[in-house]
This record gives structure tokens, sequence and C-alpha cells, in this order.
């Protein structure tokens, strides 16, 4: 046929054909509240309430963000003395623990087969009593044992033992601190750990303590670090075995043979020049190094050595702090005595080292603890175990595996682990979200925890499960009344109460003993090292943790271990073989990963990689040693791929870090470059919304990523995803080794450029620049070719290659302001445009513009070291626009002409 | 050439038969969407409710105004449908007698909110805030049309994006793609 009549037909057939199609919108239901809401709440409209992180022992203050009755979002409580407004990467994935699809959902008894069936809480409570009295009349141990326990729950902890006569052991915690407590009983009689003000500091010396990943109250130091680096005199001198965050913010980090600390102390005791002198028994016990002796047996640099004894000298307010790796090693007590010398001797104690102000951690004991517990188990004494939160016992399997056998066990958990398994019965926890409660992390200050939303299972909260199994006969939260008679209930509404602590004032007191350094380690050794995204393997079970990358190495999903390139050559071992670590009490399987930054032939294992191990326990000061000795690698001949998302390790020639050996000139602010663009610059319309993060506050430690990933509902992509690139995170944190001692972390998303290179290639407009400078997507135009990803230099668009289901129960953590996307659609920060829209309509109401600081994106507003700022780059007076001029301030390859609305401040190496 | 062409069986068909089949097809094709499009107007833009509930009878005949009912809508995003408890308090004596009285009654006694069948359906990737437009003084009608006079509540506005932009561009009101599109 000709060719006018092929096209003829087939527009005809495909006009019949589309004109059968029809839009579907299904039946979606209404429902309305059964009875009108309080006052003051309005459907739609967020409410806040304020309570307490349960996630780890430092407690921050939360601020719960509450839309249609669920919680959506988790901030920290700006008022909070810990965290002032801050919450780290685990805190802000907490949310999704109370809607965990492996929640214990109602308590379990284990039946005759080793089976655990549902009973209700009564059958539970009887079986629970039964227990109990079958081991009171075998005249068996009857023991309570739980994780850290604070505030009223513990002093109903107490009277719970008391009255069913059941003893109340040293609750159980990881980092327990013991070496750095039992030194400072042993030197001033004070068995706490003291607050440390490092905001006051200008000279600071950390051997070990890993003060920006786990050590203690990470959040709060992050955020006084920030406050110290504004100083120009600030020095910090960070000493330890294997890279952590905290090793990469330091102003210089010298790598030391593993518990070498002792040696460095030593040294460091005998050649500074002490303001308060020590008594000559304690000091004569103190060992004589040379700088040649000090050096070879540290192995750190003798600049190094000189330059801390110069620093030390030289301050006017100095600060040393020991622990985290130098704690957990055979030599952990000598190290956390030899600092408190120092910390006595250099005139700290009672200025930077407060112990007015301790924490709140008298009921915890120290590994010691459970040895004698794991004997009697085996030998049958214990009749009645209850334990609580005391999931991270995964590495005292040995003593778990003692215990087995003992009497009825009862645990207290929210999910199932390792503990769980073992005991008769379990008692499902409510998550703190659903419960009441609070919380003293430091002495002075009292956390309220407060429930936001009815149970969701058949589980209750630790406080009722005691007030109940007591007999009671009213619930914890009533209990708590009584406790909190007298104090104004104005404290609930604000989240915490500080109260007034007495002032301590340390003394050296007399007949305080030296430890004896243990042999030292020379090679064969393997640190079991805390880790940042789960703490001490608490936090396992929480997926979006597994998703965003450990900055330190942008591995997502799987366990593994690190080795230095010089293990690796021993062994020829290549990225994702699986190796055997053997150590003389336990073996544990891992694929490995090589690591630059790890000295001789030291690996280090995550403590969360895990699950099934036994460590050893320094006796003195109660460490766990997690400094390993005698390990003995084997290859298994397996091999598997390992989810590295990072591209590159070093920016090379691209301008993403600036050079900043140019800063010594006056060079003025930065280059300018030329505007490469054919198109006129944009019109912008009261406001041009512009951020500025400062690389120098920065610690990476990924708060942002998280509180991103709640906030805009960004799916989880999983490992295999991971394996081909495809990540999903609209925020990266991405890690430079520029400097192989130290990475510079860049926080990087979608720069919102001006002259933005994906915006011209979109085939149908569904990316364009909007009047207030944000480079805006519009989801449901979006076709998917994926060129405007192609065209971004910066990488920040994320594609959804599949649907990512969304199903319940997590789908419940999803923030209704903002869409999920579906399949075939591309995504990119946009700087909480949910916010700013809410942040317009407030400012509508009252007739007005934004005013600076009304708009925080999720990423900004939960910075612990408050690196990013965001505002109005129109109003000169914002900080933002400030900022942007401010000494320092650069864009991320300005060279390429895009414009980006994002300036990066780098002013210190 | 044409006599050559007319004569072939194989033009016949393909020239002749072929056209009308597709022709045939689009007819249907119009007939099966002119079905579907009286079957949504008559039902899916007038869903049946759980409840026989007559704005038209609450309106005009007991006097009550929009806002007394749909309390949020100038305070939030979501107008929202009244609580349960507001339809009990009167009709707990009200009229208590008649069936679907006694269908909401059930509902409160229960203590299960109503499935209300929801009328207006946006996109998922729509914002609306129904808060902004009170306050900018669009009436109710002006959307919803004349609710007063429903008995059950049908959509009559089309609520399709043009629809919304033509007003927007009238009142001067945002007509960026981010104050929607969320």
């Amino acid at each position: 046929m000709k060719r006018r009549d092929f096209f003829r037909v087939m527009g005809i057939a495909s006009g019949a054909a589309l004109s059968a199609c029809k839009v579907n919108n299904a039946d979606k239901k209404l429902l309305p509240y059964l009875v009108p809401p309080e006052e003051g709440i309005v459907p739609g409209i967020p409410r806040y309430v304020r309570s307490t992180c349960m996630e780890c022992p430092a407690h921050c203050g939360i601020n719960i963000k509450i839309r249609d009755d669920k919680p959506v979002k988790l901030e920290g409580n700006p008022d909070h003395p810990v965290n002032q407004g801050a919450l780290c990467m685990r805190g802000q994935a907490s949310l999704a623990r109370l809607y965990h699809p492996d929640r214990l959902k109602q308590p379990l008894l284990k039946s005759a087969d080793g089976t655990f069936k549902p009973v209700s809480w009564d059958q539970a409570v009887k079986a629970l009593h039964a227990g109990l009295k079958d081991s009171k009349s075998k005249g068996l141990r009857n023991v309570f044992l739980s994780g850290r326990t604070t505030g009223t729950l513990s002093s109903l902890a107490a009277e719970f033992c008391r009255d069913l006569e059941i003893e109340r052991l040293k609750e159980f915690e990881i980092f327990h601190h013991g070496a750095i407590k039992t030194a400072n009983k042993g030197l001033f009689g004070l068995d706490r750990v003291p607050y440390y003000h490092i905001d006051k500091c200008d000279v600071m010396v950390t051997v070990g303590a890993d003060l920006l990943d786990t050590f203690i109250s990470p959040v709060e130091w992050s955020r006084l670090y920030a406050e110290g680096i504004k100083k120009t005199n600030f020095q910090w001198y960070h000493v330890e075995p294997y890279l952590t965050l905290t090793g990469a913010a330091a102003s210089k980090r010298a790598v030391n043979i593993p518990g070498s600390e002792p040696y460095l102390l030593a040294f460091l005791l005998r050649h500074t020049t002490l303001q308060n002198p020590l008594p000559e028994p304690l000091l004569s016990g103190v060992p004589e190094y040379t700088m040649e002796q000090a050096a070879a047996l540290t192995g750190l640099a003798k600049e190094d050595i000189e330059g801390m004894v110069k620093a030390l000298d030289g301050a006017k307010q100095p600060l040393l702090i020991s622990g985290g790796a130098a704690s957990n090693t055979r030599n952990g007590l000598l190290t956390a005595q030899l600092t408190a010398m120092l910390q006595w001797g250099l005139g700290m104690v009672n200025s930077t080292v407060d112990f007015s102000h301790t924490l709140n951690d008298g009921t915890v004991g120290n590994a010691n603890d459970i040895g004698p517990l794991a004997d009697d188990c085996r030998d049958g004494k214990v009749g009645f175990i209850m334990f609580s939160r005391v999931a991270n016992m995964d590495i005292a399997s040995k003593a778990l595996e003692s215990m087995t056998k003992s009497g009825f066990k009862v645990a207290m958990a929210g999910m199932p682990d390792k503990v769980t398994e073992i005991c008769d019965l379990v008692l499902p926890l409510s998550n703190p979200l659903e419960s009441w409660g609070d919380a003293e992390p430091w002495e002075g200050i009292k956390s309220v925890v407060q429930p936001v939303i009815e149970p969701l299972h058949d589980t209750k909260s630790e406080g009722d499960i005691l007030s109940t199994l007591l007999g009671l006969q009213k619930s914890y939260r009533d209990y708590l009344a009584d406790h909190w008679e007298g104090m104004d209930e104005t404290w609930i509404d604000k989240g915490f109460k500080t109260i007034e602590t007495e002032k301590i004032t340390a003394r050296l007191t007399e007949g305080a003993v030296l430890g004896k350094p243990g042999k030292p380690v020379t090679n064969g050794y393997t640190y079991i090292t805390p880790s940042l995204r789960t703490f001490d393997g608490r936090s396992r079970g929480l997926s979006v943790l597994e998703e965003i990358p450990d900055p330190l190495t942008t591995v997502t999903y799987g366990k593994w271990a690190a080795v230095s390139l010089q293990a690796a050559k021993n062994l020829e071992l290549s990225p994702g073989e699986i190796v055997e670590f053997q150590s003389p009490v336990s073996k544990v399987k891992l694929p490995v990963l090589l690591s630059p930054a790890l000295r001789g032939d030291l690996t280090t294992i995550g403590i969360d990689a895990l699950t099934d191990y036994s460590l050893s326990v320094d006796g003195p000061g109660g460490e766990f040693v997690f400094l390993m000795e005698d390990v003995k690698l084997f290859k298994t001949g397996e091999k598997i791929k390992i989810p590295v998302l990072s591209g590159g390790q070093t920016t090379g020639k691209r301008g993403i870090l600036p050079h900043l050996e140019h800063n010594g000139h006056d060079h003025g602010p930065h280059h300018e470059y030329k505007r490469y663009t054919l198109y006129e610059p944009h019109d912008h319309k009261n406001y041009r919304w512009g951020m500025v993060i400062d690389l120098d506050a920065c610690t990476g430690c990924s708060a942002c990523v998280a509180a991103c990933y709640i906030e805009n509902n960004i799916p989880m992509v999983g490992k295999a995803e991971h394996l081909k690139g495809r990540e999903m995170a609209w925020l990266r944190i991405e890690p430079y080794f520029n400097d192989p001692n130290q990475p510079e972390f860049v926080p990087m998303m979608c720069q919102q450029c001006d002259c933005a290179p994906c915006e011209t290639v979109c085939p149908v407009y569904a990316t364009y620049h909007n009047e207030e400078g944000l480079n805006a997507q519009v989801y449901n135009r979006c076709v998917g070719t994926r060129y405007c990803s192609n065209n971004c230099p910066y990488k920040a668009r994320r594609f959804n290659w599949f649907d990512h289901s969304h199903s319940l129960p997590l789908y419940a953590v999803s923030n209704p302001d903002l869409s999920v996307r579906p399949k075939g659609v591309m995504e990119k920060c946009t700087f909480c445009i949910q916010r700013i829209r809410y942040a317009k309509d407030r400012a509508k109401d009252e007739m007005r513009l934004v005013k600076d600081g009304e708009v925080i994106p999720a990423c900004a507003q939960t910075c612990p070291s408050g690196a990013i700022t965001f505002g109005n780059l129109m109003d000169p007076d914002s900080e933002v626009s400030k900022l942007a001029k401010s000494t320092g301030a650069y864009r991320v390859q300005e060279e390429l002409g895009t414009e980006p609305a994002i300036y990066y401040i780098k002013r210190k190496k | 050439m044409r006599e050559k062409r007319a004569a072939s069986k194989e033009f016949t068909v393909i020239k002749k038969i072929i056209p009308l089949l597709l022709i045939g097809l689009l007819f249907v094709g119009l007939l099966v969407v002119a079905g579907l499009a009286f079957q949504w107007y008559s039902t899916a833009r007038k869903p049946e409710q759980p409840i026989a509930f007559s704005h038209n009878r609450h309106i005009e005949k007991v006097g009550l105004k929009c806002e007394q009912c749909h309390v949020y809508a100038d305070r939030s995003p979501q107008a929202t449908v009244p609580a349960v408890k507001i339809c009990a308090d009167c009709h707990q004596k009200v009229a208590a007698d008649k069936p679907e009285i006694i269908k909401l009654m059930d509902y409160w006694n229960k203590k299960e909110p109503i499935p209300w069948v929801k009328v207006h359906n946006l996109q998922w990737h729509v914002y609306f805030t129904h808060k902004r437009h009170i306050k900018a003084g669009i009436d109710c009608a002006h959307c919803h049309g004349e609710v007063k006079a429903m008995d059950t509540v049908r959509q009559v506005r089309s609520l399709e994006m043009g629809w919304c932009v033509d007003c927007h561009r009238e009142k001067n009101a945002p007509t960026d793609c981010l104050t929607c599109h969320k």
C-alpha cells in the first residue's frame, strides 16, 4: 500500500487502542476520628513531644515529630544539655525499631520440645514466679542481670530485687569504662568517669579515646569539638592504633603500636613540666624512657612525641583523655592510671576534667563480673536468672553457653537475640516510644521518656513488668509520678530537668598503686573495634544503618574485617576473600578489605561482625580485651563481593577539596571562575535557598545521611543493588584519602546548581530551575531516561530502578508530606522542600517572609557539630550569606561553571 | 497503473477490508469508552457511602454550615470529615429510629470509625492545602459544587491540574511546580 494509507491505518488503529484506556483511582477510604482530638492538636499539622533516645547509653534528648498520631521523625531536643538539638545516625534510625517486623510481639514460654509458644501475660507472670519459687526451694542463687539502667527504673529494679530476694548483679555493658573508673578510684577515691570540657581546652591529647565515634557521648563531644575548633589556638593530638573518625578530625593523628599507650604516657609524665607534683612513691613506679626508646616502643615519630610534650607544657587549659582502644588491652588499667596521674600533674583535674558532673553509671559493673556468674552456672549453683536488655552479650558467648544449663531463665527484650534464645521465658519490652520512664545519663540531668503511641503489640515497658511482678497495685506511670513528686510538671514538656550536683573537688589519695605493664605486643594481633553504625553491636537490627555506608570505608552491607597491606601481602589476600581468624579462645570467618590506614600486620574486626565469640578479660581493669594477640589467619579459598560505594579514594585534580597551601598568601576568598553557560542568570523571587557546609566541623559521622533517609522516605535498595553501584542515599559522605593518614569528608548532595547540567537535557522538562533557586524534580513527569543523572558532575541524582516495596509495618515510618517515588522516577535532594513549604505557609499566615533560621533541612537539623547551615542567600544578613563570603568558602568543582548553591568552608588542613 | 491494481484480490483485502475492521474496532472502542464514562460519571464520581448521609438535609433543614463539621479546613492542609462523636452527640436522640441513624450509632457503640469512601481524590504526587485556599477567600462550593443540594456527595469538578492552574493564573497564586508537586 502507499505510505499515506499506511499512516492513516496506523493512526486509526492506535486511536482505537488508546481510547479504551482509563485512569483508575481505586476507592480510597476516608477515616474520621472517633472522638475529636484535644485542643491544640490539628490533623495534618505536626506536633512535637519530648522524650529520650534509648538507643545507646548517651541518652540524648529527642523531639518526636508526630503526624496523624504516629511518630514519623526523631529530632534532637534543642534544649537538652547532652545533645542540644542534634541526634546521631543510630538515634535517627531508632524510629524504625518501633515498627521492626522482628520485634517480640507477645510473651513466649519455652515448651518441653525447646520451641517457644506464645502465652498470655498472666501465664508468663505465673511461670516466672513458679521458676523463682522452685529455685529458692532448692537453695540456689537467684540473679538479675540488666544493661545500664538509670533513673527511676533503677530504683524500681532495686526494690524488685530486694522484695523478691533476688541478687541484683552489677549491670552489663561492653563499653563500661572499667579501666578509667578503677584508675580514678585508686588515685582520687572516685569510682567515676568524669566530664571532659572539650570546648574549654586549648590543647587536647586523646589516646585511643574515639570521642566522635562511640566514646561515652559522641554527639555531645562533637558539639564541644566544633566549639573548640573555633579558637585559633586549638590543638588536638590523637594517638590511635587504627583509623577512626576521631583520628580523621584531629589536628594531628599519630598511629601507635597497639598496646603501647603506657609507654607514651610514661614518657609524657616524665618529660612534661608538672604543675601539681605527684608523690615520689607514685612517680617512682613510672619507668624512664629516652626519646629513642619511647619512639621505638610506641612506633610514633619523634616529632609527634616532642610536639605533644611542647603542646602540653605550653597549654593554659590542657586536656588528656584516654579510653576506647587504649582501655581494651592488657595494659588498659595502667594506661588509665598513667592518664589520671598526668591529668592531676598537669592541672586538668577540677578544671577540664570535671568530677562534679560524672557519668551516671555507678551500677554498671565490668567484665570481671561475668566470669564468676558463668562459673556458678556451670556448677549448677544458679537456679534463676532474669536478663534485661543484655542483647550485646554475644561477645561473652562462652559465658552464655555455661548459662544455658542453669535453672529458670527469663529475658526482657525488644527483639530476639542470643540471650532470648537460651531462655525459658521471654517477656517482650515496649519500645521507648511506647513507654513512660526517665533516664539520667550524667549526674544532674534527668531526662523524661514519654510514649507517643499505644503499644503496637502485646508488650509492656520494663517498669510495668517489674511493678506487675512485684505485685504493686499501680502502673509504672503512677510509680514515676510518686518519684517525680515535688517536680514542676513543666519539666516533662521541656523533656529534661537539670539538678544541682554536689561540687566535688578531686584530690590525690594516699596509697595509689600503679599496675605493672603487660608484655609489649609485637605482631599477630587483631583489634576488635567499636562500630560507628551499631555502637557495640546493639543497633544491628536496623536496616537503614546497614544501608548507610561506613564513612571510613564506604562499605554498606555485610560483615567484614580490615587487614593491613602488610597482612594482605603475607597471605596474598585480595578484597572479598574469606579468611578465618583464629584466636586461642574463638574463631570467626570473615571477608577482608585491604586498609592502607593500618600499620604493620594489624587487622581489625568491627564488634558487630562477631555474633558467637569469646573475649578474654583484663583482670585489674575489668575491660574486655579487644586487642587480641596470637591471632592466626587462614585462607578459606572462598571469596565474596563486598559492597563498597566509593568510586575513588582521592580527589586528584578535581576541585572537590581546595588546595590549602595557597591559603598562606592572601588569595582572596576563592578563584572567580567564568560562568560557562549561554543561558541568562536566573531571577530569584524573595528567596534564593543556599547552604553552607563547614568541612572543618564535619566529622563524617553520617547522622545527616540517616536523617535524610527518614525525612524523605528514601527506599532501602539492599546489597545486590549496592554491588551494582546503585546507591539511593540523596546525601552521601565522601571520604577522600588525599592524605593517607587522615581522610577528609565531603558531604555531597544535589548542589542545586544555577547552571544545572541536568535541567537542559531532560526530554520531558521534569526538572527545571524554580524561582527560589531550587533545582526541582517533578516525579510524575519523569519518564526515566536518566540523561539528567548522566549529565550531573556531582552524581547526586538517584534513580528508582525498582518499586522498592514500602509495605507495612515499616511503611508507617513514611513522612506524609512527600511522596514515595515509584519505579522509573529520578529523585534527589530537594533541600527539604516540604520543610520550606511548611515554613512559607506559616510565614504567610503572619503575612511576612520566612525569617533566617526558620527553615532547617533534616541534615542541618541533626548535625552534631553544626556543620550545615541553610538559608536565604538573597538576604545579606542571613547566616548563609555571611558564611558564603567568609574565608575558606568555595564551591565544589566550580571550574565546571555549574554555579552550585552550596558553599563549603575549609580553613584548616 | 491504476487499472492493474484494481484487479487483484489482495488489493481488495488490504485496501477495503482491513480499514473497515479497524474502523469497526474504533467504533467498539468508542462504545466501551462511552460506557465506562457513563459508569464513572454515575458511580465513581458519586460513590456509595456506608451511611446514606445527606448534606442537603443537614444544611437546608438543620442549618449547619461547612465549617461546623469540617472544622480544620481553615487550619490544616486536610479539611477532614467530622469525628464520629460529633454525629453521635446529636443522633443519640435525634431521629434515633431511622435505619441510617441506627447504622451510625452502631459504629459509635462499636467504637469503629465510619469507613467513608473518599470522593475527591488527588494523585499521589499532589500536595493540596485547604487552609491556604480558605484563607484566600475561596468558597467551598467553588470546588466542591453545590453540596447543600446533594444527597450523596459527588465530585463535580475535574480536579485536574489544568483546572487548578487556570484559577491560580487568574488569581496570581503561585504556579511554580513545587508548590503542589511533592
